[in-house]
């Protein structure tokens, strides 16, 4: 087979205790075979090539691909199995796994401690990488993608669990099913791509994580945060995530997180807040979601300080009615706020009251949805504005509502300035007025 | 059928629109407001740096919704009752040309003038938008102006079959009026009541929404521009499921409907008033 005459040679290098072996065109038939002859702590050096899966370790070994040599697992089971502490796994092609979900078919399992997956590529995979009780385990620079399969048949790309002290950056996840982490604590999530699945991220039962520069993009939901403490979200984008519940960034029971400067934008729901105690959300941006901010009446002495909350269809929606004051919505960028202020202190004299009748009807009577964006749905809102009889009570209140965004918000240069349009205006104003001088006396 | 009698009816009801003072405001209106609309939609986008989907066109579709239908509806009105008020109707009709050929001529003229002055404030937006923001999601613009289009051409013949009722012009402004008041908000608010009262399903509610064209046009507008319409909640989402991708289809079919039974109907009763 050509898949042995390739690898028919071995070279030793002797290096004290550590060894480096070379599976290469030379002797080691197999990955396998250099696996068998190595010690602990060597290093196994991996020619280009096409090497038949599944490969089990079972020794603390560093393995190096050159030149992207490719696993393929055949489409059965797991691909490379690690059951040794300390392995690095760098530079590999992984395909082809199992797609059985019920025995977790993984491009990658490591049950050991710290090991380190750095720079591969997983390709039609069901699970990617799965972090079973591998504490201190690093995944750096790989890139995933599922199988093409249905989102309910699909695998978790990333899955991590009871492995405390994870970091997984600059990873890229396309095409699967979740990037998921089960009963850890003290983990760094930043700088990946996670797209096209269903939950972005989701953590369960966790504590103590950083999840910083991350893109979660057009997934069902983008990142959804269940039963877990002290998380903190800081510069993610997280867009377009449309699904069915299409939350940009779900909480569930959580407890002391710090979500800010987040960039959400064009998701169904913006923020979703579901039994959420003494979070701080500052700083992010809320832009053109279905809904902003979604909380249930389970959330409750949370604090939302310094948003930017632009051009939501629906601002807030609030469900439940007595909990307008258990929440802190202090000092936040409302793009519909109607206040003004005079004292010029960056702050708007009146209170940002949301209450909007015709909002609080399709809250009510979700089929009404359908007028939504018609004058008639406005002329609503103006009647409850103008005859205060009509007026439903505030959602909340933000006593000290900002007139300009705050904090690191860009401002796009090319954004024309008001005396440019004033010019412009004028300048498609003249033509007219000269027309209809001349044409004057046939009025 | 005279061609040219036709030809020429429509270009002296374009000169007389051109005269409208009620039309040459509203058109400026149209234009100025769809222009500053650009400029603002464009300035809250620039604050941010990132783009929504088409926000501009979002925004003009307010705009389009109210005054459109407006114009429309004064430039129909204004057509035939004013002649007969002026009593060139029938210094008109004495000419050798038919009822028809007249009432062709006075629409398509009047069409032709409502479709070229909503081609002047979208043209003067789209330059101020591919000025600042670049030409990316033309397409989308392009959609919102060909639906507009047909906006227009609706309420114009709804316009039209007001104006052949009204003896006096100021009776058919005031009726076209009303005609406005009714599809713009009346409808509309009625609808919601009955909704609620009656518990509508989504499938009748959103067949009764339909009907009206200026929701036809909303519902057509905004799913293109957010590429689906469940932002309208369970009523959308029956609308897509049925329809897919003909909805837009389906949408642009009302509104087309509209424009030719009203212009058939107005057509009928010009010539029976004016057989007498």
């Amino acid at each position: 087979m050509a898949l042995i005459l390739i690898l028919t040679s071995v070279r030793f290098l002797h290096e004290g205790y550590a060894q480096s072996l070379t599976v290469s065109p030379s002797a080691y038939a197999t990955i396998a075979a250099a696996l068998e002859k190595a010690a602990e702590g060597d290093t196994i050096l991996v020619t280009k090539g096409l090497y038949a899966g599944p490969l089990m370790i079972t020794k603390s070994v560093r393995l190096e691909g050159q030149g992207e040599p490719v696993i393929d697992g055949g489409g059965k089971g797991t691909v490379v199995t690690i059951k040794a502490p300390d392995v690095v796994m760098r530079g590999f092609v992984i395909r082809n796994s199992g797609d059985l979900l019920a025995s977790e078919n993984s491009g990658l399992l490591a049950t050991g401690a710290r090991p380190l997956i750095e720079n591969n590529r997983f390709e039609d995979v069901l699970f990617g990488v799965y972090l079973s009780r591998a504490p201190g385990g690093v995944l750096r620079g790989n890139s995933f993608k599922g199988k093409a399969l249905d989102t309910p048949r699909r695998g978790d790309l990333i899955r991590v669990w009871f492995s405390d002290g994870v970091v997984i950056e600059n990873n890229r996840t396309e095409r699967g099913r979740d990037v998921v982490l089960w009963y850890s604590k003290d983990m760094t999530l930043r700088d990946n791509d996670f797209r096209q699945g269903r939950y972005g991220i989701h953590f369960m039962y966790c504590r103590n994580a950083e999840v910083v520069n991350n893109r979660f993009v057009d997934n069902s939901v983008g990142a959804y945060l269940m039963y877990s403490e002290a998380l903190k979200l800081r510069g993610n984008i997280v867009a377009n995530n449309r699904g069915p519940s299409g939350f940009g960034i779900g909480f569930k029971d959580m407890k002391n997180a710090v979500i800010e400067e987040n960039i959400v934008t064009s998701n169904r729901i913006g923020f979703y807040l579901d039994g959420c105690e003494a979070m701080i959300c500052r700083r992010n941006v809320i832009a053109h979601n279905h809904i902003g901010f979604n909380l249930l009446p389970t959330a409750v002495r949370n604090k939302f300080e310094g948003n930017y909350v632009l051009d939501n269809v629906e601002q807030t929606l609030l469900d439940g009615s007595s909990i307008q004051t258990v929440n802190d919505w202090t000092g936040n960028y409302w793009s519909n706020y109607r206040g003004y202020d005079a004292d010029r202190d960056g702050i708007g004299d009146i209170p940002y009251k949301p209450m909007r009748f015709f909002e609080l009807l399709t809250d009510r009577f979700h089929e009404l949805k359908i007028f939504l964006g018609s004058p008639s749905a406005q002329a609503i809102d103006l009647a409850a504005a103008v005859f205060p009889i009509f007026a439903p009570t505030p959602k909340f209140e933000d006593p000290r509502p900002l007139m300009r965004p705050a904090g690191r918000i860009r401002t796009n240069k090319s954004a024309p300035r008001p005396a440019s349009w004033w010019v412009l205006s004028f300048l498609f104003f003249l033509p007219l007025a000269a027309f209809l001088k001349k044409n004057s006396d046939r009025f | 059928m005279n061609f040219n009698a036709v030809r020429l009816l429509s270009f002296k009801e374009m000169r007389d629109a051109r005269r409208n003072r009620w039309f040459i405001v509203v058109s400026i209106l149209f234009a100025l407001l769809s222009v500053s609309l650009s400029l603002l939609g464009l300035a809250g986008l620039g604050s941010l740096g990132i783009s929504g989907f088409g926000r501009t066109a979002a925004s003009l579709l307010n705009l389009v919704l109210l005054i459109v239908p407006l114009m429309g509806l004064l430039l129909g009105a204004m057509s035939i009752a004013g002649e007969r008020e002026q009593g060139t109707l029938v210094t008109l009709l004495a000419q050798p040309v038919t009822a028809g050929e007249v009432f062709l001529g006075k629409y398509l003229g009047s069409a032709l003038a409502l479709l070229s002055t909503i081609l002047l404030g979208f043209g003067a937006s789209a330059l101020v938008i591919a000025r600042f923001a670049g030409t990316q999601e033309i397409s989308d613009y392009l959609y919102l102006v060909a639906f507009t289009m047909l906006l227009g051409l609706s309420f114009l013949s709804l316009g039209f079959l007001t104006s052949v009722f009204a003896r006096r012009q100021a009776t058919a402004v005031g009726a076209a009026l009303f005609l406005w008041f009714t599809f713009i908000f009346l409808s509309d608010l009625g609808l919601m009541g009955t909704a609620i009262v009656l518990r509508l399903s989504p499938p009748e509610l959103f067949w009764l929404v339909m009907i009206n064209p200026a929701q036809s046009f909303k519902l057509a507008v905004i799913g293109a521009l957010q590429k689906s319409i469940e932002s309208f909640g369970a009523a959308g989402l029956y609308a897509s499921d049925v329809f897919g991708p003909w909805l837009a289809v389906v949408l642009g079919g009302v509104l087309c409907f509209w424009t030719l039974t009203a212009l058939s109907a107005a057509l009928l009763f010009f010539r029976r008033r004016c057989a007498d």
